[in-house]
């Protein structure tokens, strides 16, 4: 069985190449578009793309490659999903999604925000999935990692990228973190966060967030935004300041191995999913913790 | 200018109910327009000089007030396939059966879809739709400018914030950021029964090309959910012992 | 009978409910009773969505709709927002300009509330001897040898009086003793010489303050006469019937919420090792309590929908606005009583619930006087 593996993160690209021989792949070929993967996969494809070229028109350059694959797995980023959908649409399939675990069985993603979890797979034999970080197992990837270079193949109508900003990733990173301190509407004002941030310090964790905090007030990056659109996170410990605990939310924080909740509201549904839970006012109570740790 | 805009009729989540043996129960909900795809259509609605709303699904979408729930968002024609054949249909078939639809609302110059749909979330129907299209596609606009015949998009990746350029027609799908829902007012309501509705059955079937293995709520992690209040005695020592106990 | 809501009634309820949730949050509400007011951006959208057009005329850009889809609108909106504010109480002066007006006062309402998202006018009625029993009052206009009136006395409880531009003021003609039956309606500038305001401060309803108004010798042309000489009070009453329902509307919209909190809170509450919904006190409570909130909702649905059908609602209207707003607030008590001490506190809504209620029992109308009109219409309804 041969495999495909398509990813925007080195890390993830051995995820996935891992996941592929989990799925009992013989021969996987990888092509990652940030950084040198090497001893993770078979093949190494190496796709430069043009300047001012989409990364995600790179799905008609690996067309051949995926004819010849039985399974596609791509990194679930927003480029990703493009590669994916038309690679899957070039080989009469559509790609599911393994968001929480991919198995021979099928992908099994979130369906309605988290109400359940749905496992899916093509019907024909050729699969396409679409996976997010941390669902694979990087440790199960090896090989010897032949280099081979594939030709670019712009599609007959391109669109041009005129200009990039890299993203300032100020804050760390929170799917890599032990300790996530998580903030949710409960935050009155920006500068309120300062708190949260302090205690992420002291833990040495990372700093995430609710839906409400990214969209809309800007406060905090779309990356660092945890649920069913946005990251998931499994930290030893989340700590859920200001969180009411929507479902939505839910379902990218709740593999953390402790959930610890800090909410005024007593009736939230927070209380429900924590280990611990303290009811009362977050501004009073992330100081007075971090000075006790 | 003239966008369609797809969207999708979904069962409203909050009254989806999960059963005894965890299967879903959707019985009791009503259906509702995908919440992200309101900001495709406010989007469409404040680009177009035109915009039609186009979308296909189970034959129970043919629903007065959820049409009219569309049309009250600045849409001035709906173009929909209601068909049992075209119920819950996978990202693949979707965009087949738009593709019919969209011949029938004549040209656009693009289609506009939302950041993903409530129930699936895989952000695959607009990629699947410009390849059957033989359109571009840009995906994750959170900002869209349009001059003349190319539009200018701003996309939110997870590292970087990227421009692109691309020729008209083309597909484009918004991030929710992109524009903040009207909230459908009084006189919108009142004429949105009386815009122009095109509803018909599907032209073809589609065949599935994703089998589902299996459709289940998750099992609850079981929490120990010691809560206590700040105010009490040592809630603080508390807490700070169980943010030790979990590292 | 139907009791469904059409479309687009539901729809209505749906941009209300969002409306809602965008706007009045729980830090803004805080805010509106701390500095007595409400942001303009929600006068603003208010405006936008619509909602403040409807019931006004289609030539002066209204939107025409009946009663029973206003009151339906206004219990949601109360009931979503969870506060006492200004938005709808205030329409109910736009309403008596569209039906009292002269061409131009009209115009310029529709103008400033277009431009501002605020009326344009308070409504002067109430004085310090004289609220229902309305000839007791003593504010008087005089015709002056040039043609011109001059205005004196002195108005209380106007809602909004310091905030907006004019004032509609009802006035005796020419003589104020208790004989005169005679009234007329005036559209009166705040800033002409010899009106003059003082604060009231309330025990609730901080949001939508009201005050004293005073008049001495403030002159007025003819052209700020609103409708017939002498027929003033006669206008007003007119429009007291619909007024008053839609004074439940709100009531029954806000005892919704106290109902919706306390219920919610029982479900929580544990007491004696079980949560207190399982103690027959506390469903003896939220039987009546649920009981009130139906019983005033389903009288209100049917004196609108009396009033859209043209029968006449003397006896209905007062029977709502006595009963409904009473039941009501006797709602947000039983809900402050199943919160307790914690009900007690600024911790919670409930008791600012019960407060701003409360004040529904004499605005409008006492349930006194209330009784009054419909005991009246009783008595002749039976009559052989």
């Amino acid at each position: 069985m041969k495999a495909l593996v398509i990813a925007e993160h080195a890390d993830v690209a051995r995820e996935l190449a891992g996941g592929a021989r989990e799925l009992g792949a013989d021969e996987v070929s990888l092509v990652c578009f940030g950084g040198a993967v090497e001893g993770a996969s078979d093949k190494v494809l190496n796709v430069a793309v043009p300047a001012g070229a989409l990364v995600d028109d790179a799905a008609y350059a690996l067309v051949d490659v995926a004819n010849a694959a039985d399974v596609v797995l791509v990194e679930a980023t927003r480029r990703g999903k493009v590669i994916a959908g038309r690679l899957a649409a070039k080989l009469g399939t559509a790609a599911a999604g393994a968001t929480v675990e991919l198995t021979a069985e099928g992908g099994r993603g979130t369906y309605f925000g988290g109400v359940a979890e749905r496992v899916q797979k093509s019907a024909g034999d050729k699969q396409v999935y679409i996976v997010a970080a941390g669902v694979c197992d990087a440790s199960k990837a090896a090989g010897a990692g032949a280099a081979e270079d594939v030709a670019w193949v712009a599609p007959e109508r391109a669109a041009k990228v005129t200009g990039n900003v890299e993203r300032q990733k100020t804050a760390a990173d929170p799917t890599k973190a032990d300790v996530v301190v998580s903030a949710g509407r409960g935050f009155a004002a920006e500068e309120d966060l300062q708190k949260a941030r302090d205690l992420a310090a002291k833990l040495g964790g990372a700093i995430a967030c609710s839906r409400p905090l990214t969209e809309g007030v800007n406060w905090l990056p779309t990356e660092l935004y945890v649920g069913v659109s946005g990251i998931t996170v499994t930290p030893k410990l989340y700590i859920a300041a200001g969180i009411s605990g929507q479902m939505q939310h839910m379902v990218g924080a709740n593999r953390s191995a402790t959930v610890i909740a800090v909410n005024k509201d007593k009736n939230a549904p927070i209380f429900k999913q924590c280990d611990f839970g303290i009811v009362g006012d977050l501004n009073e109570i992330l100081p007075a913790l971090t000075a006790a740790l | 200018m003239r966008i369609a805009v797809a969207f999708k009729a979904v069962p409203d989540a909050q009254d989806v109910q999960v059963a005894g043996d965890r299967t879903l129960d959707f019985s009791k909900a009503k259906l509702t327009i995908s919440e992200y795809d309101k900001n495709a259509l406010e989007l469409g609605a404040q680009l177009a000089d035109e915009a039609v709303a186009i979308t296909v699904g189970g034959k129970d979408i043919d629903n007065s007030k959820l049409k009219k729930d569309v049309m009250a968002r600045g849409m001035g024609h709906l173009y929909m396939a209601a068909d049992d054949a075209l119920a819950d249909l996978d990202a693949a078939a979707t965009a087949a059966a738009l593709v019919d639809v969209l011949a029938k609302a004549g040209d656009v110059d693009a289609v506009i879809c939302g950041d993903g749909s409530a129930d699936n979330y895989l952000q695959q129907v607009d990629v699947q739709l410009a390849e059957k299209l033989g359109w571009p596609v840009v995906t994750a606009a959170c900002k869209v400018e349009v001059n003349g015949s190319t539009a200018v998009v701003t996309r939110a990746l997870e590292d970087c914030t990227e421009v692109v350029e691309v020729e008209l027609p083309a597909v484009i799908s918004v991030t929710p950021d992109v524009a903040e829902p009207r909230i459908p007012g009084m006189k919108d309501i009142l004429a949105a029964g009386k815009k122009p509705m095109d509803v018909a059955g599907a032209d073809n079937a589609p065949a599935a090309a994703l089998t589902t293995v299996e459709c289940l709520a998750p099992e609850q992690v079981a929490r120990k959910q010691e809560i206590v209040d700040a105010a009490d005695d040592g809630a603080i020592e508390k807490l700070a012992a169980a943010v030790k106990a979990a590292l | 009978m139907d009791f469904n809501l059409t479309d687009e009634q539901q729809m209505l309820l749906e941009s209300v409910d969002e409306f809602c949730e965008r706007y009045f949050t729980e830090d803004v509400v805080k805010k509106m009773y701390e500095d007595h007011g409400m942001p303009q951006e929600i006068a603003e959208a208010y405006r936008d969505a619509g909602f403040g057009l409807m019931g006004i005329p289609e030539e002066y850009g209204g939107i025409p709709m009946d009663r029973v889809t206003i009151g339906l609108m206004i219990e949601r909106l109360y009931q979503k927002s969870g506060c006492m504010h200004i938005l709808y109480q205030n329409s109910l002066s736009m309403f008596d300009i569209m039906e009292f007006g002269t061409e131009a006062q009209k115009q310029e309402a529709m103008d400033h509330y277009m431009e501002t998202g605020w009326p344009i006018a308070s409504l002067s009625i109430s004085e310090p001897g004289a609220g229902s029993d309305n000839r007791s009052m003593t504010t008087v206009a005089k015709k002056q040898a040039d043609g011109t009136y001059k205005l004196s006395g002195q108005k209380t409880w106007v809602t909004m009086g310091e905030k907006l531009p004019y004032t509609i003021v009802v006035a005796k003609d020419e003589d104020p003793s208790h004989d005169n039956g005679n009234m007329s309606l005036w559209f009166v500038k705040m800033d002409t010489p010899g009106v003059s305001t003082a604060p009231l401060h309330k025990i609730g309803q901080q949001c939508i303050p009201f005050c004293e108004v005073y008049l001495d010798d403030v002159v007025l042309t003819e052209d700020q006469r609103m409708g017939e000489p002498g027929k003033g009070f006669m206008m007003l009453m007119k429009n007291f019937e619909v007024e008053r329902s839609y004074i439940v509307a709100e009531q029954v919209g806000l005892a919704q919420a106290a109902l919706e909190d306390a219920a919610k809170y029982a479900n929580q509450r544990i007491a004696f090792g079980k949560p207190i919904t399982r103690l027959q006190m506390i469903q003896e409570l939220l039987a009546d309590m649920e009981i009130k909130v139906q019983n005033t909702r389903n009288m209100l649905y049917k004196t609108l929908w009396m009033m859209d059908n043209d029968q006449p609602v003397q006896l209905e209207s007062a029977m709502l606005k006595r009963y409904g707003c009473k039941a009501c607030w006797e709602v947000a008590d039983s809900a402050l009583q199943i919160y307790a001490g914690l009900g007690y506190t600024t911790e919670v809504r409930v008791g600012r619930l019960w407060a701003d209620m409360r004040g529904n029992m004499f605005g409008g109308g006492t349930h006194e006087v209330m009784a009054y009109i419909a005991g009246r219409q009783v008595a002749k309804k039976y009559a052989e």
